[in-house]
């Protein structure tokens, strides 16, 4: 099978079979641009986003997932499920909080939308039943609302309704 | 916190997901690095939040600056700001409260699904003279009513005309603010009469889809009112309800006084739940019927019997009335089939080419239209097949001479009406084989409708770049800060204002453009960020275009390269 060669910003070089790569539309994209053949095993891609490590954890799941049917449409009447997350995914996705933060910034930047969609309901389901403070402990964020500025948010909620 | 920038310390590893930024680890990120992650991580939130509802995206959106920012994206797609102005006692410091918010917020909230209901809770109050003043005043002093885009109002209180107070006056100057954004009014018998008694005649509400009235079939004059309002004051309703509406119907049927509804367009796709309630509303009215329109792309194959039955009930209850239509090229040709009768009063027909397949059998023989409109006059063609496909198929292929079973001679008059004036002449040689007694044959170039947004997100164009609407685009100009497009026929697309600004208030997607078939004749790319090259063209077999996210130059092919001409023309001949 033919192969492309996938460079992290830390020099390190991964060579991926083209099929694989292809399913982030950044390097299907650029292998198209480039007009790159299918037997231009040299090529090397570079992914100045993308550490080593995680790259490795991204080829990993593009691997697995590779004979995936291509996602659905985006649908915006289909009702958005968090609970359906494949048990390899969760497993997969059972890391430091700063590690799947990294592969949600790598699926971003590479455009594999199967990644990101599961990785973000993974965050969602983190989310989901927590008041804001227990969700900045959680992702370690300051709060850099002033008194007022929050009050005007929980004002601006109160009008807010499901369409 | 607010900007990427003050995060940006030169310190790395911490796991904030409001940051995001240290991945990877750089000490001096160039600044349109600084741009893309800010963005990216806007992005990310509002994929996450999309997961989230109610009160986890409200405790979302008090986390911090940021997830504010884009929790208030996904609550404008899936929530709607809503007041219930209860015009009771109780009520007062709430809307007091609510008018002092919008005013102080009107340009930071996403006001434009914004609906107002006044509901009758009066008489429990037992100080509501001074209440109904008061709320009279906080209504007059108000100043943002026609910023607000409010598109639904119902007003259902006896008590506004009370002669002492204020409150009918302030409703009134509020409804001509709001009139021409209102897409929804529910209003009883007095408040209807009320509000409206003094400029009746003039009231248009040119964007009213629904109007649901609890009228009393005694007040003749208010019921004459409505029906003449109905003809000619609200040209887009599209749904009539109310609690009288039988006896409301019925009072015309009674005095002969005509019917309600005359001109019957339906400008956008007709779901099924569209049928359902055309269905429910019965036909009577539409006896009358003049002009019946469906734009759009009517898929019958959802719900075949109830479209059928539907078109053919609406048909055989207007045949005798109906003079003009106005249709997609699929949908004659379904009426085609399920008529035996012909509709012969149809003088006018309106047809639409838009979203036709192409087959190896032309576009028209297949319409008896001697048959179904024996006294068709004049023909008004739009929308016409793309100029890439016209481009590359000859002539004869729209008219295949062998083709032709049916004429037509009774129609004189034709205009075609598309974006592309080199059409005319191919399309006049194939019309005739059909209409050979046309005597004028004329070219109109439809009007154009240019949409700025005053907010583009890259991600946001799904819904502009769809195969629907692509083939209508003039021009698509991509500024900084806002994105221009020029729209051709902004009917055939069912697009409206009020759709664009749903699309201009950021909603993210993932941009999907492998699916276009066709290209605007004009591309401008201004934007310096995100875009760094774009290729418009044909690649790979006809499939689509390239994104162009990262993109900052621009290249344009307009012809189908030779491959892609003889792959078409091998599907043609088959």
């Amino acid at each position: 099978m033919p192969v492309v060669r996938l460079q992290s910003v830390d020099g390190e070089v991964f060579p991926v079979d083209v099929e694989i790569a292809r399913m982030s539309f950044a390097i299907r994209n650029m292998l198209d641009d480039l007009g790159v053949q299918d037997n231009d095993a040299e090529e090397v891609i570079p992914l100045p986003n993308v550490t080593g490590p995680i790259l490795r954890k991204v080829i990993e799941w593009c691997t697995h997932h590779k004979d995936d049917p291509p996602p659905p449409e985006e649908d915006d009447t289909r009702e958005k499920r968090t609970d359906d997350i494949p048990a390899w995914d969760q497993e997969f996705l059972r890391v430091d909080q700063a590690v799947l933060f990294d592969i949600i910034l790598a699926a971003n930047y590479l455009d594999i939308k199967g990644l990101l969609d599961v990785t973000c309901k993974t965050v969602a389901n983190m989310i989901k039943g927590k008041t804001p403070e227990e969700i900045r402990k959680l992702f370690n964020i300051k709060n850099d609302f002033t008194p007022a500025e929050e009050e005007q948010i929980r004002k601006e909620n109160e009008w807010c309704e499901e369409k | 916190m607010e900007t990427f920038g003050e995060q940006e310390d030169g310190t790395c590893g911490s796991s904030s997901i409001d940051t995001f930024g240290k991945v990877p680890c750089q000490k001096d990120p160039a600044p349109e690095d600084i741009c893309n992650r800010i963005m990216a991580v806007d992005l990310i939130l509002h994929s996450i939040f999309q997961y989230l509802k109610g009160q986890d995206l409200k405790s979302c959106s008090l986390v911090s600056k940021r997830w504010a920012r884009a929790a208030r994206l996904t609550m404008h797609k899936y929530y709607e700001y809503r007041v219930d102005l209860m015009i009771s006692k109780g009520a007062e410091s709430s809307i007091k409260e609510f008018l002092k918010l919008v005013q102080e917020s009107s340009t930071t909230l996403p006001f434009n699904t914004f609906s107002i209901r006044l509901q009758h809770n009066i008489f429990h109050a037992s100080d509501y003279d001074n209440c109904q003043e008061r709320i009279g005043d906080y209504l007059a002093s108000f100043e943002h009513w026609d910023k607000l885009k409010i598109k639904k109002l119902h007003v259902q209180d006896n008590s506004i005309h009370h002669p002492q107070c204020n409150l009918l006056s302030s409703m009134k100057v509020m409804f001509q603010k709001i009139s021409p954004n209102l897409k929804y009014l529910k209003a009883n018998v007095r408040c209807f009469n009320l509000m409206f008694k003094d400029h009746r005649r003039n009231l248009v509400l040119q964007n009213l889809t629904s109007l649901d009235v609890d009228l009393d079939p005694n007040d003749r004059d208010l019921m004459s009112f409505i029906e003449t309002f109905l003809q000619g004051g609200a040209p887009l309703l599209r749904e009539l309800l109310g609690k009288l509406h039988q006896e409301f119907v019925h009072h015309f049927t009674e005095n002969d006084k005509g019917y309600l509804i005359k001109n019957c367009d339906f400008t956008s796709s007709l779901t099924t739940a569209d049928l359902e309630k055309i269905f429910a509303f019965a036909m009577d009215p539409l006896v009358n019927l003049q002009r019946f329109s469906i734009l759009g792309c009517a898929n019958p194959t959802d719900s075949r019997n109830i479209f059928e039955h539907i078109i053919e009930l609406l048909l055989n209850n207007s045949e005798d009335s109906l003079r003009e239509m106005r249709s997609n090229l699929g949908i004659i040709n379904f009426i085609s089939k399920i008529r035996t009768r012909p509709l012969k009063n149809l003088e006018r027909l309106d047809l639409l080419f838009g979203k036709v397949e192409f087959r190896g059998d032309g576009l028209l023989p297949a319409i008896p239209f001697a048959k179904l409109f024996p006294n068709l006059k004049y023909v008004h063609i739009f929308d016409a097949p793309s100029i890439n496909i016209v481009d590359i198929i000859p002539d004869s292929f729209l008219v295949p001479d062998q083709m032709v079973t049916s004429f037509c001679p009774t129609v004189e008059e034709i205009t075609f009406e598309s974006t592309c004036e080199s059409l005319k002449r191919p399309f006049m040689y194939a019309l005739w084989k059909i209409f050979p007694n046309v005597k004028q044959f004329s070219y109109v170039k439809p009007p154009s409708l240019i949409f700025n947004a005053p907010e583009i997100l890259i991600r946001s164009w799904h819904f502009l770049f769809t195969e629907r609407i692509w083939p209508a685009l003039e021009t698509v100009r991509v500024n900084a800060d806002s994105l221009e497009i020029k729209c051709l026929e902004p009917y055939i697309l069912g697009v409206s204002e009020d759709e664009v600004q749903y699309w201009r208030s950021g909603d993210y997607g993932y941009m999907n453009m492998r699916k276009f078939q066709y290209a605007p004749s004009r591309v401008y790319i201004l934007h310096r960020r995100e875009l760094r090259k774009v290729i418009f063209g044909i690649y790979n077999g006809y499939e689509g275009l390239r994104p162009f996210r990262y993109a900052d130059s621009c290249a344009f092919s307009r012809k189908p390269e030779l491959s892609v001409v003889i792959q078409l023309l091998d599907k043609v001949q088959k």
